[in-house]
């Protein structure tokens, strides 16, 4: 077992103006104190670099079709026709088009006429993250896990204004078409009857990714490859985030970095390695309301090989539940109660739930929250890096809500 | 011309709900969600513009307040950490007391302890300090977080908002 508690540096104040503007001594000392994966770093490291250059700009649809055309085209070898496209809200992160294909079909043998998305980043984003390894992980998870067909990823922005992807349309509904009633909570209410039927999907799903065989998998080029029983992968995890903290907050918070080390010397070692989504919640899947079935997960671009703890815990968090009927009882992403969640778990994977590690990734997930909101949106929408800054910026008020709740939590699991 | 901001506000935030907003129905989701996100957003300013300024220097205070205890607790540890620290206490308490100070003056000041606060939670990590300083900055943090929230509660994101403490500004 090989277990780490090494912080990555010292604490060095980064004013505004250089974060900001950062020079490349300023972004090189940052990458060294908080080391992550290769394809996060790239990701990050192109993030601070692109502060000086052009914001972002505002993009017409016919730019995103000319390009995606071109990306397709460069792959299939031969003229294809996009048709009806249009934008597709939903979604603070990425801009998305959907859009007919007409071409000759995967196996290029005929006329086929598919529905399609394009998936694309802005100049910033809530979530900064690699095309390639969501192209990947999409690819990996097909036949096992219900999620959108990747096809084409332009990972470099060679083809669009931007990294994207184009992936296949699907199709479901992402709220019930009935008023579920009135219930105190952020998270989505699906209702007793709809939330009993979706529930027995949302645990096997879940349990169906942790379970997959990851060290055979091809293609996770973009992904590193974590070893059970090490605990370095987890520290590379909480250093990424970290470093969006660094990177994009707008003001510091001393209790993170009392959280960060506690996270560092905490981390415990894998005990098994699985498919980690990332962002395992209500809200982002679809389902087919008649037949109380999942037909897609979405949102994959924050996944990674790591702790299966990582989404059970995030599924609970307090921001994805609403109370139960009763007024009192707290529903994981609107399924079931957090302890009943974990024991279906444990029945459909035959893999155990370690309290310990359910109390580090409850600390792991809180953090990462309040780094999404109080930093990574907060800078994005002042930078005016995205499509949407209004709407960045009015996640960032929740975020007080999540520090308050991290300073809670982290109290009395740490004591 | 009408010099209060807050009328500045609201002709414009009735010509948005009233004029504006009624003309995009059928328009696509995404434009109508920015439209009421923008109303939402001026709408904020409009309630805390007011009371900015008692905000910030409650808010800075409570730095201050905190930065010196907390260098009390380090001083035996880390010297010069610790006397950082008040530096940039003092330079908050000589901001408070500057009658021309405006708002970026008082969240200059604070973001400067905030910075030098974190800074010597890191430094004390081989410290004898160490518990006693994350005890006391825990437990601060609590009431200055509560506030934050309670500034927020117009963004409507509280579900119990009459469970906060009231506005200490």
């Amino acid at each position: 077992m090989t277990v780490s508690t090494d912080l990555a540096g010292e604490y060095e104040i980064v004013g505004n103006a250089l974060r900001a503007h950062p020079t490349e001594a300023v972004i090189e000392r940052i990458r060294a104190r908080y080391p992550t994966e290769l394809a996060i770093d790239a990701v990050h490291t192109g993030k601070m670099r692109r502060r000086n250059g052009p914001g972002y700009q505002g993009v017409t649809l016919e730019r995103l079709v000319d390009g995606t055309r071109a990306l397709i085209e460069a792959n299939v070898g031969y003229a294809v026709k996009i048709a009806d496209a249009r934008w597709l809200s939903g979604g603070a992160s990425k801009l998305q088009v959907v859009f007919d294909l007409h071409w000759r079909g995967p196996d290029n043998t005929g006329e086929a006429c598919d529905r399609l998305v394009l998936r694309m980043e802005p100049a910033a984003s809530v979530t900064e993250s690699s095309r390639h390894r969501e192209f990947e992980v999409l690819k990996a998870v097909e036949g096992v896990v219900p999620a959108p067909t990747p096809y084409w990823v332009d990972g470099e922005a060679q083809f669009l204004p931007y990294p994207g992807m184009v992936y296949g349309f699907m199709t479901g509904s992402a709220k019930p078409t009935y008023d579920s009633g009135k219930v105190s909570g952020l998270g989505q209410n699906y209702g007793p009857d709809l939330r009993a039927r979706l529930a027995p999907d949302f645990v096997g799903l879940l349990a169906r990714l942790h379970t997959m065989d990851v060290t055979t998998l091809p293609g996770m080029d973009h992904f590193e490859r974590p070893q059970a029983g090490s605990n370095a992968s987890v520290i590379r995890q909480v250093n990424a985030y970290r470093r969006i903290w660094e990177e994009d907050r707008v003001e510091e918070e001393p209790v993170m970095e009392i959280v960060y080390r506690w996270l560092i010397e905490n981390a415990p070692p894998l005990d098994h390695v699985s498919i980690v989504h990332g962002d395992y919640r209500s809200g982002n899947f679809l389902f087919d309301e008649p037949a109380g079935r999942i037909t897609a997960w979405l949102d994959w671009e924050g996944a990674t090989l790591g702790d299966r703890h990582q989404d059970l815990t995030y599924a609970a968090m307090p921001t994805f539940q609403h109370y139960a009927e009763d007024g009192i009882t707290p529903l994981a992403s609107g399924m079931m109660p957090a302890d009943e969640l974990y024991a279906a778990y444990e029945r459909a994977s035959g893999l155990t739930v370690d309290p310990d590690r359910i109390r580090y990734y409850s600390v792991f997930n809180r953090y990462l929250i309040v780094v999404l909101t109080l930093a990574a949106s907060a800078r994005a929408s002042m930078i005016a890096g995205t499509h949407q800054d209004v709407l960045v910026n009015f996640v960032v008020g929740v975020g007080y809500v999540s520090l308050s709740d991290l300073r809670d939590f982290f109290d009395k699991a740490a004591a | 011309m009408n010099r209060s901001f807050d009328v500045q506000l609201q002709v414009a935030l009735r010509a948005l709900g009233e004029v504006v907003a009624p003309a995009l129905a059928g328009a696509e989701k995404h434009v109508v969600e920015q439209l009421h996100l923008s109303i939402a957003t001026l709408s904020f300013v409009k309630a805390r513009l007011p009371e900015a300024r008692r905000f910030h220097r409650m808010e800075l205070q409570s730095y201050i307040d905190l930065a010196r205890d907390a260098a009390t607790l380090a001083r035996p540890d880390l010297p010069e950490q610790a006397e950082a620290l008040l530096e940039s206490a003092a330079a908050g308490a000589a901001v408070l007391m500057d009658a021309e100070a405006d708002l970026p003056a008082y969240e200059a000041a604070g973001s400067d302890l905030r910075d030098r606060l974190a800074q010597l939670v890191h430094a004390c990590s081989a410290a004898p300090c160490r518990k006693a300083l994350e005890r006391l900055i825990l437990d601060r943090s609590e009431a200055i977080m509560l506030q934050s929230r309670q500034w927020c509660v117009p963004l409507g994101f509280e579900l119990k908002p009459e469970d906060l403490p009231p506005p200490a500004w």
